[in-house]
């Protein structure tokens, strides 16, 4: 009899372990799911911040007194770089996001601008980036969600607490950045 | 009481699955071959067959695919996510390679875009997607020729892959720049379509003087097995994905 109870209980305690750790291994996998997407937001990021500089030249190249818009990009850029968790970077991101878009609301003004082969291949490349940007940042979202109620829910969230698996934030940005005017470089003229 | 923590186990787990919804636009179920999805209507049967046979030609060669993509609309989606999730769900190109491209015309909403997988945006950048749009789409776009558009803009995209792969002549499609003001269809004038057939016919008559239609049967019996082949059943996507890649342009 008590050779059964020892045998059940053994039993149980094997099937818990098993189960502990392949929970962990998956709650591993999908942290890691989590940083390898945030690495291509990041890429992105980086990517835009690249551009900026050239942009900022053409721009200086055809536009006079628009010190103040070309200003406002490079400070925006700058804080970027300088931001370390994902939330920061989302805040700076949108603020780099609307510098961006008035800067290129003024360039709307100067048509040489407009019509530079450089500027045009310029626009191309940003767009291109702002679009890789959105997608990376949907699909970070979509596997910290994953991530989010994976530690959340009974009984992984054992684990999770166990090893210590934190919350993960989310690349937030608000309708306004969404909004963003998009600059069509109309080729109805 | 030890009996029962397996059991309880086994329902925790049961109820663990999580479910994940994801708001997506409407992207039609492909039909037929991957390469061609003509929802909106604007190719006629020989030109989605010309596409497909392309399509098929270099997938078969490279696993890359390139597809074509219709719709009358968006349906409030933007073109960008709506091209994104298309592509994905189509699974454009090779898993591994992520070599496909998708060229995606919305009708209503008047946008025309090239989304580029990761595996080609090296060949095909942002920059000469965009170049690609301006030359061989929007000139024919804003004349309402959307098939031409899309054949042209095809072909340059294809031409594109095939040098990435080093294809070669064998591949290369033969396709002009549309200029700004369309120039009338020049062709063969009447006269010389006449002159032309009169020509075979007495080449054909010569023939069956002088070898007894021998050189007329050959010819026959070479385009006729050129043709034929076939009989495999409609290609799907590979599984690739895109991150973004490519220009949008609108007319």
């Amino acid at each position: 009899m008590k050779n059964k109870a020892l045998i059940i209980s053994g039993v149980a305690a094997g099937l818990i372990l098993i189960y502990g750790v392949t929970s962990y291994n998956g709650l591993v996998v999908a942290q890691e799911n989590v940083s390898n997407k945030y690495s291509q937001v990041d890429n992105q990021l980086k990517r835009r911040a690249d551009l900026i500089p050239n942009l900022v030249e053409s721009v200086k190249g055809y536009t006079k007194h628009e010190q103040k818009a070309i200003d406002s990009v490079t400070n925006a850029r700058a804080q970027l770089a300088g931001a370390k968790t994902p939330a920061d970077k989302a805040a700076a991101d949108q603020e780099l996001s609307g510098a961006l878009s008035r800067l290129l609301v003024v360039a709307e003004n100067y048509p040489n601008l407009k019509a530079d082969k450089n500027y045009q291949s310029l626009m191309d490349s940003l767009e291109g980036t702002e679009n890789r940007l959105s997608v990376a940042r949907k699909d970070y979202n979509d596997k910290v969600t994953v991530y989010n109620n994976k530690i959340k829910k009974f009984p992984k969230n054992i684990i999770a607490n166990l090893f210590n698996f934190d919350k993960k934030q989310y690349f937030e940005t608000t309708e306004q950045e969404k909004e963003t005017p998009k600059v069509d470089f109309g080729s109805d003229n | 009481m030890k009996l029962l923590a397996p059991f309880a186990l086994l329902i925790v787990l049961l109820f663990n699955t999580a479910s994940v919804a994801f708001a997506a636009p409407d992207i039609p179920k492909p039909i037929g071959d991957i390469y061609v999805q003509d929802f909106a209507k604007v190719l006629n049967e020989e030109e989605k067959s010309e596409i497909i046979d392309m399509a098929k030609k270099l997938d078969s060669e490279t696993e890359a695919q390139i597809g074509i993509l219709t719709v009358n609309s968006l349906n409030d989606s933007d073109i960008e996510s709506f091209s994104n999730e298309a592509f994905r769900e189509y699974g454009l190109g090779s898993k591994e390679l992520n070599n496909g491209i998708l060229i995606i015309l919305a009708i209503k909403e008047k946008q025309v875009r090239i989304e580029v997988g990761y595996g080609l945006e090296g060949r095909v950048t942002d920059i000469k997607s965009g170049k690609i749009l301006d030359s061989y789409a929007i000139p024919y776009l804003k004349e309402k020729q959307y098939d031409k558009a899309i054949m042209s803009t095809y072909k340059a995209v294809y031409n594109e892959a095939a040098k990435e792969y080093d294809l070669g002549k064998d591949f290369q499609q033969q396709v002009s720049k549309a200029l700004l003001k369309l120039k009338q269809e020049s062709g063969l004038k009447a006269w010389e379509v006449i002159l032309i057939v009169i020509a075979v016919i007495i080449l054909i008559i010569l023939d069956f003087i002088f070898f007894k239609g021998a050189i007329t049967e050959a010819v026959l019996y070479m385009l006729l097995s050129a043709r034929g082949g076939g009989g495999d059943g409609p290609r799907g996507g590979g599984g690739g994905s895109s991150g973004g890649g490519g220009a949008s342009r609108g007319w």
